[in-house]
């Protein structure tokens, strides 16, 4: 008897959720457990608003300082690849979400088709970065290149604003396929179980979070200084 | 005490329960609210692209684009991240990094928007520096 | 007033202590691996009592070398060179590596679990987590300095740390970086237990006092320490990918990584001193036997100090370039934290007076915390001021001031809450008179140290010289003495506590008498805590002059 099987059948007759094998020891109870899996991850998504908030704030002081100068290097950046990514990301962010309410009703054949479709997006929209990036670098857009093309100094500020913002997303994007490949993985396994577990509600907060990070990245790097 | 909670109260719990096994097969759970969400993402991501590229904002298109970012991250936390059946708690945490970021950027702010001439004008490159001091002399 | 219940000392009762120690969380079991693999909050404590000991005794031979060096005004001992590594090395090893985690991760960790009542914290994989991060992130600064040192000062500024130095930053600020990920863990842990694993009957406001300052120190923990790991990322990349945001060759203006840097270091001076501050209440209010004065006054002054301190970090950078503007409103909100700071000195004090003041050991540790605490802290206001503040900014008064808080006020703290809660954590009294002479010696051997350092600094001594004038050698020389005793003091501990752990008496479950749910269970606490569910009665601090302090039992 699988996990998943044994935590219903021991919720229908009548025994409470108390006896499910993903509780752990020092909680009283599945609700208690998922209260403070769900806040975790909220108080870490918190601290990931202000360990992004720091560059924010670089890019805020600069775009105020050197206004002409931003609006120049950020006519640069692919628009049209940005924008196919943040449809990507916004897909992506649907299936995930789908797939945490169909992870609440306990079904397992579509909460792993929606994790597919979800690391499917995130999939291709690391290989559309990846071919922004060499497009960049064809062009010379990195802050070292002997050949930036960019006259005005805070170009190179906005270029590296751009590569440390895109890059430490894409590392997010990363960690959150890894993630949800794990959970793929056990899902199809059925080593645990679906409402009894945070498992699937955790990955789809931090997919929820790197969806919004994007939010801001695409309007700062590929909206800005379109209008000419 | 905060136990009142939350994403699936016991009555949905009874409910997941005697669904029956055809129903947890089906291949989508119930598409609503999240699809809607969706679909009005995507209108207020084309109307960004649409500021962006119209020229009678000019360069302050970026804040209208800012803006409608806001009302999207909005929606994306209520709805794909479930916010809206969250505990208070969780809200008040995802509040309180917003709020600390506009501690960070308004005393940021307030030292460079208060320095002395034109915004900017304190920040010198070393060369600008030495050519200034050339001229000077 | 209800009873507290208590195990009487000297009916040492039902259980004999062989059989508390077998059934506690030290007797399970014994290997290394089972220590070093654990995720019982108790033995993670002790993890980090170990670690956190290791690296307060690197950075304290670091600062031996520095007053070393300053004994004589020729810089003989070091190289300029050499002494900048070593005063970085002293900054960075025991911000990041001893007063952040030493409360809050050894404590925190022992006591917090205990005090709501609870089996474990909850997230006990990711506390386990924690301390590796932490001594992973340790590794990289020691290696860093094994490798040649770094000579930024624990502060990195830009252009200097980005553009100039040769030394090893970039390890050492990875090693920072990722003893960041540690202090993170260690915040949402203690937080989402506080929230969610309170038992029955314990409302916010009958939390202790310490449990109260871990969260508010948990909730400065997660919002400032992000931003210095953002600002530790841009540094590294600005060394090492050439990605510069500080490079004024670019109009990158170096000033703003001093924001950033501060927006976290400031508050960092919060997570350094308030679990100290709950410590200390806790002392104050067992050894005078009166319930804590204006508990709730203590609870938003806290949360007030955790809030209002994240508006002041432009008192650092009054002689930075900074707006005029800017240093005006930095300093009147810099004026404005101290309110509450006074507020909780002012508790403490109430607290004392008329209580049947007994003078053990960590009471003695807790009320040198309040005196020099309180000195740090009105000297902070002279640096708060921005005409005053142009003339000691990067002096020895600056040093004194915030050795003053971190360790006369923090180590105090630490040395009072390991002393009151070491029957609890290892089964064993320390000897009394041993401890307490050992408390006397800090506190005098502190002010010896770091006094003279307010007169060099206002005469005009600047800090981060290995070299300097003669005239100033009268004060050096009295400042290296009273390091000396305060050396000793140090080292004393670590041999009467260890003694204690074999020869010393078998502690009773709850040797002061105190309240809290912490006595209510054996000393060494049994792997799950509580063998039966403790009991929550009365108020949080139900002291009564009735209830004797303590017995004459440990005085040998
Ligand atoms: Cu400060």
């Amino acid at each position: 008897m699988t996990d998943v099987e044994a935590a219903t059948i021991g919720r229908t007759r009548g025994g409470t959720a108390a006896s499910s094998p993903a509780l752990a020891s020092h909680f009283h109870d599945l609700r208690q457990q998922h209260a403070a899996a769900d806040l975790g991850l909220w108080i870490f998504l918190a601290t990931e608003i202000l360990f992004f908030g720091g560059l924010f704030a670089a890019y805020l002081v600069y775009a105020v300082l050197y206004p002409d100068g931003f609006l120049e290097a950020a006519a640069e950046t692919e628009v049209v690849i940005g924008t196919i990514n943040t449809a990507l990301l916004l897909t992506s962010g649907l299936s995930a979400a789908l797939a945490v309410k169909a992870a609440g009703n306990d079904m397992r054949r579509s909460v792993m088709l929606l994790i597919a479709v979800t690391i499917g997006l995130g999939v291709v929209f690391l290989g559309a970065k990846g071919y922004e990036y060499w497009l960049d670098f064809g062009h010379h857009l990195y802050p070292t290149s002997p050949d930036f093309p960019l006259a005005a100094p805070p170009a190179k500020l906005f270029w590296s604003l751009y590569w440390m913002m895109t890059g430490l997303h894409a590392i997010h994007i990363l960690v959150g396929l890894g993630t949800w490949g794990v959970i793929l993985f056990q899902a199809w396994r059925r080593s645990f179980s679906l409402t009894d577990n945070s498992r699937v509600r955790i990955a789809g907060l931090y997919w929820g979070f790197v969806d919004l990070m994007w939010l801001f990245i695409w309007p700062l790097l590929y909206l800005m200084g379109r209008a000419t | 005490m905060s136990h009142a909670t939350q994403h699936r109260n016991d009555e949905d719990l009874l409910t997941a329960d005697v669904r029956n096994a055809a129903d947890r097969k089906a291949l989508l759970p119930p598409l609503m609210p999240e699809l809607g969400v969706f679909v009005a993402l995507f209108a207020l991501a084309a109307t960004s692209v649409l500021v962006a590229f119209w020229s009678a904002f000019g360069g302050l298109a970026i804040l209208a684009c800012l803006a409608i970012a806001v009302v999207m991250a909005a929606l994306v936390m209520i709805f794909f991240m479930h916010l809206r059946s969250a505990m208070a708690v969780m809200t008040l945490a995802s509040l309180a990094g917003v709020v600390w970021l506009a501690i960070l950027f308004g005393l940021t702010m307030a030292d460079y928007l208060t320095r002395p001439g034109e915004i900017g004008s304190s920040i010198q490159t070393p060369r600008q520096a030495e050519t200034e001091a050339e001229a000077a002399n | 007033m209800s009873d507290i219940p208590y195990r009487d000392v000297d009916v040492e009762g039902e259980k004999p202590g062989w059989r508390i120690m077998e059934e506690s969380y030290l007797g399970e079991r014994f290997s290394i691996w089972s220590w070093l693999t654990t995720t019982d909050h108790k033995r993670i404590g002790i993890l980090y009592l170990i670690s956190t000991t290791l690296f307060f005794f690197i950075g304290g031979a670091a600062a031996t070398l520095i007053r070393l060096e300053l004994f004589t005004p020729a810089g003989d001992l070091l190289t300029d060179d050499g002494y900048n590594k070593v005063f970085t090395l002293h900054g960075v090893v025991m911000v990041w590596f001893f007063l952040v985690p030493v409360i809050p991760s050894v404590l925190g960790n022992f006591l917090v679990p205990l005090m709501l009542g609870a089996k474990d914290l909850a997230f006990p994989r990711l506390n386990l987590m924690s301390w590796y991060l932490n001594i992973i992130g340790g590794a990289f600064a020691v290696w860093a300095m094994l490798a040649g040192g770094v000579d930024t000062g624990w502060t990195f500024y830009t252009p200097y740390s980005t553009a100039f130095a040769n030394s090893h930053v970039s390890l050492t600020a990875i090693g920072v970086f990722i003893s960041g990920f540690s202090t993170i863990a260690t915040g949402v842990n203690m937080i989402v237990t506080v929230h969610t694993m309170r038992p029955p009957g314990m409302g916010w406001f009958r939390m202790p006092l310490f449990v109260w300052s871990i969260y508010a120190t948990s909730l400065i923990m997660l919002l400032s320490t992000p931003v210095l790991a953002m600002v530790l990322t841009l540094l590294i990349t600005e060394r090492l990918l050439g990605l510069g945001i500080f490079d004024p060759n670019r109009g990158g203006d170096p000033i703003l990584f001093q924001h950033l840097f501060w927006f976290y270091s400031h508050p960092a001076v919060y997570i350094m001193i308030l679990p100290g501050m709950g410590v200390v209440t806790e002392v104050i209010t067992c050894f005078s036997r009166r319930r804590v004065f204006g508990y709730a006054a203590m609870v938003y002054a806290l949360l007030a100090i955790a809030v209002i301190g994240f508006f002041v970090w432009g008192h650092h950078m009054f002689t930075s370039g900074q707006s005029m503007y800017a240093s005006l409103t930095f300093s009147f909100l810099s004026f404005i934290v101290a309110v509450p700071s006074a507020i909780k000195v002012f508790n403490w004090i109430a607290t004392m007076f008329r209580g049947q003041i007994t003078f053990e050991a960590s009471m003695l540790y807790a009320m040198g915390f309040v005196g020099l605490f309180t000195m740090g802290g009105l000297t902070g206001l002279f640096l708060a001021s921005v005409p005053v503040d142009l003339h000691l900014h990067d002096t020895y008064f600056v040093v004194a001031h915030f050795h003053y808080i971190m360790v006369g006020g923090m180590v105090s703290a630490f040395f009072a809450g390991l002393h009151f809660w070491w029957p609890k954590i290892t089964g064993r009294l320390y000897p009394e008179i041993a401890a307490q002479i050992a408390a006397l010696l800090m506190f005098f051997g502190f002010n010896l140290t770091f006094f003279p350092q307010y007169i060099l600094g206002n005469i005009g001594m600047p800090r981060r010289y290995h070299a300097y004038p003669d005239a100033f050698q009268v004060w050096h020389v009295l400042s290296s003495a009273g390091a000396v005793i305060l050396a000793a003091a140090y080292l004393m501990p670590l041999f009467y506590l260890v003694w204690s752990l074999i020869w010393g008496k078998r502690a009773p479950s709850n040797p002061w008498r105190a309240s809290g749910l912490e006595w209510q269970t054996d000393s060494p606490p049994p792997k799950h805590n509580f063998l039966t569910n403790p009991k929550i009665e009365g108020s949080v601090y139900d002291y009564h002059p009735a209830q004797e302090p303590r017995r004459e039992v440990s005085d040998d």
